[in-house]
């Protein structure tokens, strides 16, 4: 499934950020949230794809490997109560190799550095580690209102 | 419940208030993981409880009533974010529970009371649409989701 512009552009900059809510669910039905960075919105293909990263272990990936089934969301609401909400399900892949996980590693990395993260502990950190994952989320339903 | 432990503290409430009284709340529809905000009528101790009206909400709760609850600041104002798991009760109309839900949010006596001051402000039509179900969640484990070595321990409340 497509994406509109506007739902794009809400998804990577709604509330002056890229931050989406992803929801998967572990093999035992329980439901995990994790707020994400969306790195990139690739439209070239039929369904749109939707990336983001897995620096380390976590409930998400484990979740991902034992059921691909992924929601993503994300709204805004002003002090009046007006919600605008982004709701897309989809299948996810995670990718370990390849050109797509070279391209969203390097995206992943400079924006990492972009943010100025210091590592606590450290005095800086030049290149962050390669992530564990990029995921990659093949869009089936998305609503937007 | 192991005593003493209460999972909606005060950071919890603070990023509640940040965020209008809006929950993120996590559950399975159709066979996958969804995330919708709900307005918060209650929450207090263990439990926090939004007012619903779509039926297929509820019928997917009653499949599996396993859901998950995000707070944390959208915005980047503080350095706080906490995932709350446990489980959703559904109350009907005219079960005591549901009038009692629907009289404090009528009567703006809802805890903690910040909601009722968010409650004035906001169109009730938007926040809660129509008053057909009240969703209940019990809560019994919370997880920092802030980025630090503390953030992978959960304390459980069961």
């Amino acid at each position: 499934m497509k994406l509109s512009d506007e739902a794009i552009n809400f998804l990577m900059s709604g509330n002056g950020n890229n931050v989406a809510l992803v929801a998967t669910v572990s093999e035992f039905g329980i439901v995990n949230l994790s707020p994400r960075f969306i790195l990139h919105v690739d439209t070239s293909s039929v369904d749109d794809k939707i990336y983001f990263v897995s620096s380390l272990p976590n409930k998400t990936l484990y979740n991902l490997r034992k059921n691909s089934k992924v929601g993503i969301s994300k709204w805004v609401n002003d002090v009046r109560g007006d919600v605008r909400l982004l709701v897309i399900t989809g299948q996810a892949v995670n990718l370990t190799s390849g050109p797509k996980y070279d391209e969203m590693s390097d995206k992943a990395a400079q924006a990492f550095l972009n943010a100025g993260f210091v590592k606590r502990g450290e005095v800086k950190l030049d290149k962050p580690p390669k992530p564990l994952a990029v995921t990659e989320v093949i869009v089936e339903d998305v609503k937007f209102y | 419940m192991a005593s003493g432990v209460v999972l909606i503290d005060d950071d919890v409430l603070e990023l509640l208030r940040l965020n209008n009284g809006i929950i993120a709340f996590g559950f399975v529809m159709n066979g996958y993981p969804v995330v919708y905000p709900k307005f918060a009528v209650e929450a207090i101790g263990n439990s926090m409880t939004f007012i619903e009206s779509n039926v297929k909400f509820i019928e997917s709760l009653r499949i599996s009533n396993k859901i998950s609850v995000s707070v944390f600041d959208w915005r980047g104002n503080t350095a706080k974010s906490f995932q709350l798991k446990g489980f959703a009760n559904v109350y009907e109309k005219g079960t005591p529970y549901f009038e009692e839900i629907i009289r404090k949010f009528e009567s703006r006596k809802m805890n903690p009371d910040f909601l009722n001051e968010i409650a004035d402000r906001m169109d009730e039509r938007i926040i809660v649409p129509k008053k057909e179900f009240v969703v209940k969640l019990d809560l019994n484990m919370k997880y920092s989701q802030a980025p630090s070595p503390e953030s992978a321990k959960p304390i459980i409340a069961v």
